[in-house]
């Protein structure tokens, strides 16, 4: 009698709430829906909202804020325990990393714990471009043994619910989130793979990973103070820097802790002794926190080519600089990397790299500050030149929420044209059609 | 074939209208561009109220002040456009169209207003609707050229079959009025031209009779003038220059001039007469009865008859109304029954009848006299025929009598005939006018 009251009891709170959200007038900013648990599990309350996504934030990063800071008065099942922080949150394309504080694991039951993730993972996948999503507590899997382990896909609740009711149950493919380093050599990305689920996620981890022929050999070991590590061996002669080899720990460590549960950190050892790299010596357990300074987000920019259209460049971009429209942009004004499309501005290189002023939000619409005197040189561009410049600037900027729009200044001065074929008296918009895949 | 393409066309560019108005308002660059997507083979672009293109279906006018007429109509007067144009590959004039076309097509450019925030345009390659077009407009050119080619040689057979009959007609009446009576124009087929042709030639036939009949009436005339002349001329020669003149041959010599005299006027009058009935002199036609007329003439000639021991009695059947000139059909009975007398000999009969038979009064004189040949039958009415000239002469007949009644009686709408079984064996003179109504 008392369960079917309180089962009552939670259903005229869903009623209240949903009749709430209807009659809500559409909140402005960013369109996000927030999941909320429900009594009826494992069905979730969506609440659609708008963000306001300040400078520096990301859509996903203010999704996620808004979840953790649900309070009592807003009649909705708290997601997240109290106190729980955003450690931090790493994009990548679509794969996106959510990394809670350790108040996280106060949740009061571990199908509390399930669906708190399910919350994060399902808000997040409302925002577009988002297909994958994992969610750690202080750098480290969920502590949900026996559910399905690694990234949550934008798949049916019901099919994951099943599994993590069910642990013995089949468990197939899971996706694992993969730390990869940037071409460049100086940061670590989240990339999704999948994964045939088996006993031995170590070394299914490490042979997607491609880690050899650096780790040689690799085992779950505990260590005295009870600490669930994974001791890996290395090559003494794999023929990589001492800046490749701490950046492929770092990506080892943040796969396998972010995949197997209950395992704390990695410990690497070379030759039976601790890893010594750069005159440092790395006796001690690698977690996520020691790789913070690896992390980065891909950014995607748009870069001209040569036969008239925009190709998609991916760059690794700390998180921090990965928010700011500036850093990003930035990235266009580099000669070279637009020389390796085969794009040639005709530009002095001089005036395309001071080109970039600043860029500035105001609500969705960006403007991009030019300086005069690239403006000036910029005279004698060509339309189709011009086009793929400025559209090129406008595809970079669209992508990051909650800019729809571009304008121009030259300095401070707004600016209506740069030759004379795009009119630039209004914001501009994203032009998808002018995108090609990189490998077409 | 246009009206269903527009019908289309503004279909869809109201749909995209409707579609794009939230999207422009958010400036959704990515809806807007699959929004375009969705106008199929037609290319469409997205403007905002400034007429900039936000999308653009090929990609190509992102940004570009879009300046098609249609747009800025549009964006102008909130009105749905449309217009076609003809567009050349590298047209540079029409840069909506540039990358659209290859080599010469018909296009069609549809505009509709998305509320104040912009408009959309769409461009639909209408060639295979102009060259429809082109293709029903040429047929039609064809048929047409084919129906005015059969028309015009239709026209020219049809004008030959008129006009060749008319021209032949025409050169037949040329020739008549320039007096050659012998010319006949060719009369083939039953067709209207042929039956124009034959009764031309049956004209023809009857102005040479009557040319000839002239002639000869003139000659004719000639010689009855110039015969009584020629007799008063040797008469008289005898009485002035022969000596001695007996008085009682002069005297007779005289009365035979006197009577020649008489002779000649009576030709006079009889040639005036018929000169008179031929100019159509005008008729005071009155009713009148038929009977009375001839039983006044019989009278009048009654005593001749008895004189010459002729017996001549009048069976009046019917008292017939006619419409009629007195004095002419008196003349007309007179000069029938006179002749009959004349041509009659002693001991003689003659029969005079009146009756009605199918609506006409038929009048018959028959006599037991000398007769009439048939050969000389059908020209008794003709102007100085005489069968026998010298009998005539004896009887002072001038040879004009019967042609006067025939004037007479074709005037007042009858006919008048002869029949004779020979010589010596009498004859009959019928006469039938029509009776008044």
């Amino acid at each position: 009698m008392k369960s079917v009251m309180k089962r009552l009891l939670w259903a005229l709170a869903l009623l209240a709430a949903l009749y709430g959200a209807a009659a809500a007038e559409p909140a402005d900013g960013y369109p996000v829906t927030l999941f909320y648990p429900t009594a009826d599990e494992p069905n979730l309350l969506p609440v659609e909202s708008g963000l306001l996504i300040g400078p520096w934030q990301s859509a996903a990063e203010c999704a996620v804020l808004r979840l953790i800071d649900t309070s009592d008065e807003d009649l909705v099942i708290r997601p997240c325990p109290v106190g729980t922080r955003l450690l931090g949150i790493q994009q990548s394309e679509g794969a996106v990393v959510v990394d809670l504080s350790l108040d996280a694991r106060n949740a009061q039951s571990r199908n509390a714990l399930f669906l708190m993730r399910e919350c994060v993972a399902r808000t997040l996948f409302s925002l577009p471009g988002v297909e994958c999503v994992d969610v750690l507590i202080a750098g480290r899997a969920l502590p949900l043994s026996g559910a399905p382990a690694g990234c949550v896909t934008d798949a049916d609740t019901s099919g994951r619910y099943a599994l993590f009711m069910d642990p013995g149950a089949e468990r197939g493919q899971s996706t694992a989130m993969l730390y990869v380093p940037d071409p460049e050599g100086r940061y670590i990305m989240p990339s999704p793979v999948r994964l045939q689920a088996g006993d031995d996620a170590l070394s299914a981890l490490i042979e997607v990973g491609n880690g050899a022929p650096l780790w040689t050999d690799w085992e779950m070991a505990a260590l005295t103070d009870g600490r669930q590590v994974a001791r890996i061996t290395m090559d003494p002669e794999a023929g990589m820097s001492d800046g490749e080899v701490k950046l492929r720990m770092a990506a080892l460590t943040c796969t396998l802790t972010g995949y197997i549960p209950g395992l704390d950190g990695v410990l690497f050892e070379k030759d039976g002794a601790p890893v010594t790299l750069n005159g440092t010596s790395y006796d001690a357990v690698m977690t996520r926190s020691s790789c913070r300074e690896y992390l980065a987000d891909v950014v995607c920019v748009y870069v001209p080519d040569g036969d008239g259209a925009l190709r998609p460049y991916r760059a690794a971009m700390l998180s921090g600089d990965a928010r700011v429209p500036y850093s990003v942009m930035s990235l266009l004004f580099d000669e070279s990397l637009l020389g390796a499309y085969g794009f040639d501005t005709g530009l002095p290189e001089d005036v395309l790299k001071d080109a970039l002023l600043g860029v500035s939000v105001d609500g969705d619409v960006a403007t991009i500050r030019l300086s005069p005197r690239f403006v000036s040189a910029c005279q004698a561009l060509s339309p189709d030149l011009e086009r793929l410049l400025v559209y090129a600037w406008v595809n970079t900027l669209t992508r990051i929420p909650p800019i729809t729009g571009v304008r121009f200044a030259v300095s401070t001065e707004p600016i209506e044209a740069l030759s004379g074929s795009i009119s630039m008296k209004s914001s501009l918009v994203r032009a998808p059609g002018m995108i090609r895949a990189a490998s077409e | 074939m246009y009206s269903l393409e527009d019908a289309a066309n503004a279909s869809t560019v109201g749909r995209l209208a409707e579609e794009a108005a939230s999207a422009l308002r958010r400036r959704d660059g990515q809806a807007l561009h699959d929004l375009c997507l969705s106008a199929g083979t037609a290319r469409a672009i997205i403007v905002d109220e400034e007429g900039v293109a936000l999308a653009d279906s090929l990609s190509l006018l992102n940004g570009q002040l879009i300046a098609q007429p249609e747009v800025l109509a549009a964006l102008e007067s909130g009105e749905s456009q449309k217009g076609r144009y003809i567009v050349r590959e590298g047209d540079s004039t029409e840069p909506a169209f540039a990358g659209f076309v290859a080599g010469e097509r018909a296009v069609s450019v549809y505009a509709a207003p998305v509320g104040e925030d912009g408009a959309v345009c769409l461009i639909a390659d209408s060639e295979d609707a102009r060259q429809a077009i082109l293709r029903v407009m040429w047929r039609v050119l064809l048929i047409a050229a084919g129906a005015v080619a059969i028309a015009l040689v239709a026209g020219l057979v049809v004008a030959r079959w008129v006009t060749v009959p008319l021209r032949r007609l025409s050169a037949g009446i040329e020739s008549m009025t320039r007096g050659d009576f012998k010319t006949r124009v060719e009369a083939a087929g039953h067709d209207e031209f042929a039956q124009l042709s034959r009764s031309f030639n049956q004209m023809c036939d009857r102005i040479q009779h009557l040319d000839k009949a002239r002639g000869q009436f003139v000659s004719n005339a000639s010689h009855e003038l110039r015969t009584p002349l020629s007799t008063i001329k040797i008469l008289t020669q005898t009485v002035l220059y022969q000596e001695p003149m007996d008085p009682v041959m002069a005297k007779e010599f005289l009365g035979d001039i006197d009577s020649e005299i008489d002779r000649l006027n009576s030709i006079i009058s009889d040639l005036l007469t018929l000169v008179s009935l031929d100019n159509d002199a005008p008729v005071q036609l009155k009713p009148l009865n038929v009977g009375q007329l001839l039983d006044e003439t019989t009278r009048r000639l009654q005593p001749l008859a008895r004189e010459r021991g002729i017996e001549m009695t009048l069976n009046i059947r019917d008292q017939i109304p006619v419409s009629g000139e007195s004095g002419q059909l008196t003349r007309v009975f007179y000069n029938l029954i006179d002749n009959a007398i004349k041509y009659t000999g002693r001991g003689g009969h003659i029969r005079i009848e009146c009756q009605r038979k199918d609506r006409k009064a038929v009048i018959r004189v028959a006599d037991t006299g000398i007769g009439i040949p048939a050969e000389d039958q059908q020209h008794v009415f003709d102007r100085f025929y005489r069968v026998d000239k010298a009998r005539s002469r004896e009887t002072g007949g001038t040879g004009l009598g019967l042609s006067i009644v025939r004037q007479i009686v074709l005037m007042h709408g009858g006919t008048v005939y002869v029949s004779s079984d020979g010589l010596n064996k009498g004859s009959t003179f019928t006469v039938e006018l029509p009776e008044l109504s």
